[in-house]
């Protein structure tokens, strides 16, 4: 209560522009989710839905293994997203701090943005004859005497390195634009005062950087879950995603189903949300994480 | 006061009267004639993607008007969407759908189709066994344009086949360790979980009363099986539309799949391959496809030229491409007609004429109709969602 009552005063003390951006954000985002909650207690007979409030929709929701697919749909989007973090960070503070050619910098930045100009289907789907049972990868392999691999296509692996291709852009250029900002002053008083270019790294850059990382991991797990594509055209329905679960319910016009998945996927986020704050709190980087762009 | 200078010519009173109900009488006929002279000149359809012609020229040939076809996946759960959450019926002349829509959005989102009317000179030589399956009751909806029963589509040299008259069973699809990992199968939950059931019931498996209206025991026991299936790797992928079928045979991704009659023959024409879509399977799905006038049509003044365009639709001019493509309709000698008078290749027109004696043939075989809209759906659906998902 007395937290509440501390949140309400530091959002006060925000003015009237903090106040009004509050409450149009309850009535357009809030209050739609709620009522998202409250559908999911309806259910659906024949065609139509009825609203009798229950759990029966929450019960069929557990039976038919719809969870399942919420499970695997979070479980996907975090490691996409721990593997796209991998490769992205090391790329970017290169990119941003260690290549020294502005040209081949600026021809980079346009390579990873290219891709923006296109949509996913088509970037995607081409690699459906590359990986394939008789594709070129599958063709490669029977030249050296190894025999087609199945699981290049239609399978988790196929679906993961689909999104990994798909949002390596939005995982490098905010991370990228933060380090741009971030003075290259720091990092020569950090060595100037002694600390080891690894001591620099976890205690000047990545510190600074946090903004564009938190935007990263925004930008690709959120689009990553509820992507449709790339599990359809690389998974081939083998690997069933929430967006996938979402339009079969609504085809059926089960619209409390809908409702109940993404219910239960925003409560999956809140918790995960809880965590990475709990754990940034942890690390004393909790409040600070903006502050950095003030640096 | 006025400055007669700038005021022009002074109009008696009386005058200015008479003018002024002359104008507003002229007005009312011009508004009362305005929706006759405004008909429609584009017909607006919604339908199954490969149903549309991919040149509409005959259509503006035969009736005057333009056509803009909206197509759309072949899932009747979309349609549904569409139809009842969207009331696209607004935006929409007719909808190309599966017959058995009729069923639950008859009374409420379909008007009645008037046999009678003067602009339907067709319909009389439609076969009963085309309207038959369009009656709710005594009330007829919807004109079937094209119809069949569906098998699976395979690459003989991958399983073996010689002898095309071979009576195939469906076990290649969802039981044999020789397709395994080699089977591809729709998404579509009233297309594939029947097929499915009718093979657990054949098998012995679990006895089925309606594999197209599942009870929840059924469903449940079919679900089991196919997930079985599914987890001892029977099938390589699974496919939502049209293009994919092409894609899986054509890549030759899969051995065989439940597809339709012209994605082999897309296969075979376009990328030079010898799949064949089976005409011997121990049973088969019987389908059909209808042009449905919705509802909404009712409010507006066009009727008299969607009837036009539903009679082209029963015409050679329309039935011919589908003949070409591997569909057969209701009157598929108007089609042979069609084809020979527009000097079509020799094989195109024999290629149209043996379409309707392969549907026949498949008819003398045992076979269920495909229901769209089952009344067990809500039911169902959850189960195939479970065989998905495992």
């Amino acid at each position: 209560m007395i937290r509440l009552r501390a949140a309400y005063h530091e959002l006060a003390a925000g003015g009237w522009p903090v106040m009004l951006f509050v409450a149009a954000w309850t009535v357009l985002v809030v209050t739609p989710l709620a009522l998202m909650l409250v559908y999911s207690l309806f259910r659906t007979q024949g065609f139509a839905t009825d609203f009798t409030p229950g759990l029966e929709t929450w019960r069929t929701f557990f039976d038919s293994g719809r969870w399942q697919v919420v499970v695997r749909t979070v479980r996907i989007g975090l490691t996409v997203t721990v593997v796209v973090m991998a490769i992205s960070l090391p790329f970017a503070i290169w990119l941003a701090k260690g290549c020294r050619s502005a040209s081949i910098r600026a021809a980079l930045v346009t390579l990873i943005t290219i891709p923006f100009f296109l949509d996913v289907a088509s970037r995607t789907i081409v690699w459906r004859t590359l990986l394939g049972s008789e594709g070129a990868v599958n063709t490669l392999l029977g030249l050296v005497g190894i025999p087609p691999q199945a699981w290049l296509l239609y399978s988790e692996f196929a679906v993961h390195f689909g999104m990994v291709l798909v949002y390596f852009p939005t995982m490098v250029l905010p991370i990228m634009l933060v380090l741009t900002l971030i003075d290259d002053d720091l990092l020569e008083a950090s060595g100037d005062l002694g600390a080891s270019r690894w001591q620099t790294f976890t205690d000047v850059l990545l510190p600074l950087a946090l903004p564009g990382v938190a935007a990263g991991v925004v930008f690709t797990m959120v689009p990553a879950m509820a992507d449709v594509v790339v599990p359809q055209i690389m998974g081939g329905f083998n690997v069933n995603m929430l967006g996938n679960s979402v339009d079969a319910a609504l085809d059926a016009l089960k619209y409390p189903m809908a409702a109940a998945l993404s219910s239960f996927v925003i409560a999956v986020l809140l918790v995960l949300l809880g965590l990475l704050a709990l754990v940034l709190r942890r690390v004393g980087a909790g409040a600070a994480l903006f502050r950095a762009l003030d640096a | 006061m006025i400055d007669r200078k700038t005021a022009g010519p002074v109009i008696p009173r009386r005058r200015l009267l008479q003018g002024t109900a002359a104008g507003a009488a002229v007005g009312l006929i011009g508004v009362k004639l305005r929706p006759a002279a405004a008909q429609e000149v584009t017909m607006r359809g919604y339908g199954t993607s490969a149903q549309g012609l991919e040149d509409w020229t005959p259509f503006v040939e035969a009736t005057g008007m333009e056509m803009r076809y909206t197509p759309t996946v072949g899932d009747p759960g979309v349609v549904l969407r569409e139809i009842m959450a969207n009331e696209i019926g607004r935006d929409y002349d007719f909808f190309l759908t599966e017959v058995g829509m009729q069923t639950v959005l008859g009374e409420d989102w379909f008007l009645p189709l008037d046999t009678s009317h003067p602009a339907l000179t067709l319909w009389d030589r439609v076969p009963e066994a085309f309207t038959a399956p369009l009656r709710v009751g005594d009330v007829q909806y919807g004109v079937p344009n094209v119809g069949g029963a569906d098998s699976f589509g395979f690459w003989p040299d991958a399983l073996g086949v010689d002898d095309p008259t071979e009576t195939l069973s469906w076990k290649l699809m969802f039981d044999s360790e020789e397709t395994l990992g080699r089977v591809g199968l729709s998404t579509t939950m009233v297309y594939s979980f029947p097929l499915m059931a009718q093979y657990v019931h054949n098998a012995g498996i679990h006895q089925i009363a309606d594999v197209t209206n599942l009870s929840a025991e059924e469903a449940r026991a079919v679900a089991d099986f196919g997930i079985a299936r599914k987890q001892a790797g029977q099938f390589r992928a699974f496919f939502v539309g049209f293009d994919e079928q092409v894609q899986l045979l054509g890549n030759r991704e899969v051995d065989i799949l439940n597809c339709w009659s012209d994605a082999v023959v897309v296969v075979n024409e376009q990328q030079g391959g010898e799949v064949v879509h089976y005409a011997n399977a121990d049973y088969y799905f019987k389908w059909g496809n209808a042009l449905f006038v919705p509802i909404q049509a009712a409010e507006r003044d066009n009727l008299d030229r969607i009837y036009e365009t539903l009679n082209f639709f029963l015409s050679g001019a329309y039935l011919a491409p589908m003949g070409r493509k591997g569909l057969a309709g209701p009157n598929m000698d108007l089609a042979v007609a069609y084809a020979e008078e527009q000097g079509w290749p020799a094989e195109d027109v024999a290629k149209i004429g043996a379409v309707g004696d392969t549907v026949a043939r498949k008819y003398e075989t045992p076979q269920f109709s495909f229901n769209p809209v089952p009344p067990n759906l809500a039911v169902m659906e959850e189960e195939w969602q479970r065989f998905l998902n495992a």
